[in-house]
């Protein structure tokens, strides 16, 4: 749970400033330093992007009314007055970003320590 | 093991953000714009607008500039003096159209291949090769050799570029981050582009060439027959009978030599390399001024409606500029500083397109193949070489050198019909966008403009494109003048191509400013414009051969002279007239003609549908569907077998007008007959024909005849996104009324851009809409939240405030600039 907590708090506050991709060594380092597993590692890291998107995205997506959302669902997809469709992909894609890093990052731990189990 | 599947992991893992950091051909890069911190979702603006107060520190005002912003999202700017005012009006401009003011500098700069790469090069080129860039650097260097011009223009780019400067990509507006680049730094000669760009829009029709062919073709008989000089039914601008006040000058001779046009018939090309812009006659206007006695409140009520191709972001930003020298209100062009059509304390102004022939092309024969010399008073004269570059996205960048003649810039190249090999001819185009001109002072002082006499003055600073300026002013003075630079030609220059190598040929001076036609306070009591021949046949110089058609200043004339106690909504209804006279002129001709008893099934419902039809283009209507379509076939059917072309020899259809005559007094007339068939066809075989074929496509369209033939579905008004093919940030299928030669000038893309009607007198009162929003933001409330009201006919009261701090209750948050 902890690593998700961080990788969110992180990132978040990272990308306040950074360029969205640094979601990316975010979830690697917290991962390579914390994770216990890689199915922890990859959970953590998509969980915690996604997550920290989602609440974002829904936050400004209600504040809009799903105006913007709207369209540009019906721009990328062809689907009109579907706002639901990026609101839940958008979360994913930074997500699968966050998972493969943290995985990445656990992996590469694993080269100078070996699996405690 | 280990190894493998970590590098494995870190490769996918990098490889993901690599492929959402870039773009995939025309789809935006995924990574940055998807994420809620930098992508689309920064650009999903509060759906409510909240009350509020804000200060944003600037650099490059003198003294803090209060911004107050009404319920629509219009900005009433208050500043100590100009230079703070077009700060600010830089400022917000930007704020809410910062995309759209850049594109459209880049389009008319030809520049669109740097944004969206080599799918524009051939527009683009059009618009370099037409002298875009040569004029706007022409008419910048006049605008800042000017003290007041510069200091305005200065001002105003500061203030875009204070903006731009304080943005992060994360606030870049969406279409940015869509096509993946970033806004530059604005110049002055971007705000020179902006007026350019109208000029291409409002006077870049030609039809020199068309009719060049016709003339080949069919002889000069043929054409004085069915292209005359003036039109049957007309209700000029300036009234008939109204007298010229001045001296003309000399009007040049029409060169009568035979064999020189000949000559200049073999030489000139049959086609040009790429099309040329046809006169588009559903890009029109209309405006007009009731005077005193006419209204009911005892002062003058001016009304305007310029209609263009509707486009989102709006084409027009509504603005209040006040300092202690000026309170102005009305809509101004994103990238032009100041007011352009609008109202103060004292006066209020419009402007319609007057649509004089203000470009011509010349034949031009080169000395040889390197086209550094050409022929011209009997002797050599050299070209001068421009060269144009243009950057490709992701392509390297093409050069292309352009030759100037002194009539202007050789736009196109002849190919292979030259003459001889070794001497080739082109067409060099003189084009009154080539001028050097400042056009903003205009608009400078009529946004200070007193009375009469100061809307002289400012008039007398207007090139291009000429605009029927209409005026009205508290001292109870209306007039209209059909104004701009005018070339002096002789009579019919340019309705055919010219020798450029004759002297006799090139444009001989021009108008005096203060021999424009005009006409102050009338005995009719009204002044009024839309489209049509500036002037009737007394005028003294030649403008052009053809305007727009007379149908809808024929019944705005017939309107204002019937209307008594004229108020600011009866001003407004006229301008929702659906009234189509063409209709009233042509179906009284046109319904006996049809061969009855031939027609079957739903062409006999039409035909039924059309003989009742009240003669309006009213939303729910079915007449007009089936007259518009009618007419369009019968125009086509009486004249494509022998004036089309195609690419090889582009020629014309007569007017309506003419068409029109020759249906009710020469029905046996060659033109009738279908010169593809062995048969020849009578008059009622072609406008039966015709009428038959305008069901068949309904029918296709819409299926058996049913409410879904209705007018508004029929025609289905779009208002849309300047990038092409961008539907969902466009509004589709608006559903009004109207139609291109109807009062209300609504067609399936063109349209009042802006309506507006001003009650001058002690406290004016001005009412407005447009087609869109204040925010050109897909993301903002205020995108196109006016379409519904403008679609119902109905204005918006403009909000017109004294001071920075007066109460209002449509006046929500203040910005404050310091």
């Amino acid at each position: 749970m902890a690593p998700t907590l961080i990788i969110a708090l992180l990132s978040a506050l990272a990308q306040l400033i950074f360029p969205w991709w640094i979601i990316a060594p975010i979830a690697f380092g917290v991962c390579f330093w914390q994770s216990t597993t890689a199915g922890n590692a990859f959970l953590q890291g998509t969980a915690s992007v996604t997550l920290v998107w989602t609440a974002y995205i829904v936050f400004l997506n209600i504040q809009n009314g799903g105006v913007l959302a709207s369209r540009l669902g019906e721009l990328l997809f062809k689907v009109p007055n579907s706002p639901a469709i990026l609101v839940t992909l958008a979360p994913l894609i930074g997500g699968l970003v966050g998972g493969l890093s943290g995985l990445a990052g656990f992996y590469v731990r694993q080269l100078w320590q070996p699996v405690r189990r | 093991m280990r190894v493998f599947r970590a590098i494995l992991t870190c490769l996918l893992a990098v490889g993901l953000v690599w492929a959402l950091n870039r773009p995939w051909g025309p789809a935006p890069a995924f990574g940055p714009f998807l994420s809620p911190f930098t992508g689309f979702w920064q650009n999903a603006e509060p759906a409510s607008v909240a009350e509020s107060e804000r200060e944003v520190d600037v650099e490059g005002t003198t003294q803090p500039v209060t911004v107050r912003y009404d319920e629509y999202g219009v900005p009433h700017i208050f500043a100590q003096n100009d230079a703070d005012a077009y700060f600010a009006q830089g400022f917000v401009t930007a704020r809410d159209r910062l995309w759209q003011m850049e594109f459209q500098t880049h389009a008319a700069a030809g520049r669109l291949t740097e944004i969206v790469g080599e799918r524009a090069l051939e527009l683009d080129r059009f618009n370099r090769r037409m002298g875009m860039g040569f004029g706007a650097e022409r008419a910048v260097k006049m605008m800042l050799e000017d003290p007041t011009s510069r200091a305005v223009v200065e001002a105003y780019t500061a203030g875009i570029n204070v903006y731009i400067a304080g943005l992060k990509p994360a606030n870049y507006p969406i279409e940015y981050k869509m096509l993946g680049y970033a806004p530059e730094p604005w110049t002055p000669i971007k705000c020179a582009y902006l007026l350019k760009l109208m000029t291409s829009t409002l006077a870049m029709g030609a039809d020199d060439l068309r009719m060049t062919n016709i003339l080949r073709k069919y002889g000069p008989d043929v054409v004085a027959d069915l292209f005359p000089d003036y039109p049957t039914l007309e209700s000029p601008i300036i009234p008939e009978g109204t007298k010229w006040d001045f001296k003309p000058l000399p009007v040049p001779a029409t060169p009568t030599d035979a064999a020189m046009q000949r000559q200049l018939l073999t030489l000139t090309a049959r086609s040009f390399e790429a099309g040329l812009v046809q006169n588009n006659p559903a890009i029109g206007s209309n405006n007009w001024a009731v005077g005193a006695q006419k209204s009911a409140t005892g002062y003058p009520i001016l009304a305007n409606d310029p209609h263009l191709t509707l486009s989102l972001p709006s084409i027009w930003y509504q603005v209040q500029l006040v300092t202690p020298t000026m309170n102005v209100c009305g809509v101004s062009l994103p990238g032009s500083p100041g007011v352009i059509i609008g109202f103060n304390q004292k006066v209020a102004w419009g402007v319609t397109n007057v649509g004089a022939d203000v470009l011509d092309f010349y034949t031009i024969k080169f000395k040889d193949t390197t086209q550094s010399a050409y022929w011209h008073d009997n002797q050599w004269k050299p070209t001068t070489m421009r060269i144009e570059r243009y950057k490709v996205k992701g392509k390297p960048d093409v050069l292309d050198t352009v030759r100037y003649t002194h009539h202007g810039p050789v736009v196109y190249a002849t190919g292979e019909k030259a003459l001889r090999p070794n001497i080739p001819t082109g067409h060099a185009a003189r084009w009154i966008a080539h001028e050097a001109a400042n056009d903003l002072r205009c608009f400078y002082l009529l946004n200070r403009a007193n009375n009469y006499d100061d809307y002289r003055k400012a008039l007398t600073y207007y090139a291009a494109p000429a605009q029927n300026f209409v005026f009205a002013s508290v001292d109870k003075d209306i007039a209209i003048s059909p104004n701009g630079k005018y070339p002096l030609k002789w009579k019919n220059q340019g309705k055919f191509i010219l020798d450029g190598s004759n002297p006799a040929h090139d444009w001989q001076g021009w108008i005096p400013t203060d021999q424009n036609p005009l006409v102050k306070n009338p005995p009719r009591n009204f002044v009024s414009s839309a489209n049509q021949f500036s002037t009737d046949r007394t005028y003294p110089y030649y403008l052009n051969w053809q305007f727009a058609s007379a149908e809808r200043g024929r019944r705005i004339n017939e309107r204002l002279t019937a209307m008594t106690n004229a108020t600011a909504d009866s001003l407004r209804m006229l301008q929702n007239d659906n009234l189509n006279l063409r209709a009233t002129d042509a179906l009284p001709t046109l319904l006996p003609l049809v061969q009855a008893q031939s027609l079957q099934g739903d062409a006999r419902l039409a035909y039924d549908a059309v003989s009742k039809w009240s003669r309006r283009n009213d939303p729910d209507e079915i007449g007009p569907s089936v007259f518009t379509l009618w007419t369009e076939k019968l125009l086509e059917t009486i004249w494509k077998d022998e004036l089309d072309g195609g690419d090889t020899l582009p020629m014309r259809y007569p007017s309506f007008d003419r068409t029109l005559l020759m249906l009710q007094r020469e029905p046996t007339a060659r033109w009738f007959d279908n010169t593809a068939t062995p048969a020849r066809e009578t008059i009622n075989d072609v406008v039966t024909a015709s009428f038959k074929a305008a069901c068949d496509s309904l029918t296709r369209a819409h299926g058996p005849l049913s409410p879904a033939w209705a007018w508004a579905k029929h025609k289905s008004t779009d208002v849309r996104h300047l990038l092409p093919g961008v539907d969902a940030f466009s509004a589709m299928d608006v559903l009004n009324g109207g139609g291109g030669t109807v009062v209300n000038a609504t067609t399936a893309r063109t349209g009042p851009s802006w309506r507006m009607v001003v009650a001058l007198g002690p406290k004016p009162q001005g009412y407005g809409v447009y087609p869109g929003g204040q925010s050109g933001n897909p993301g903002s409330p205020a995108y196109q939240n006016l379409i519904e009201t403008w679609r119902e006919g109905k204005l918006n009261e403009l909000v017109y405030l004294q001071t920075a701090t007066e109460q209002h209750p449509k006046v929500k948050q203040t910005l404050t600039l310091k």
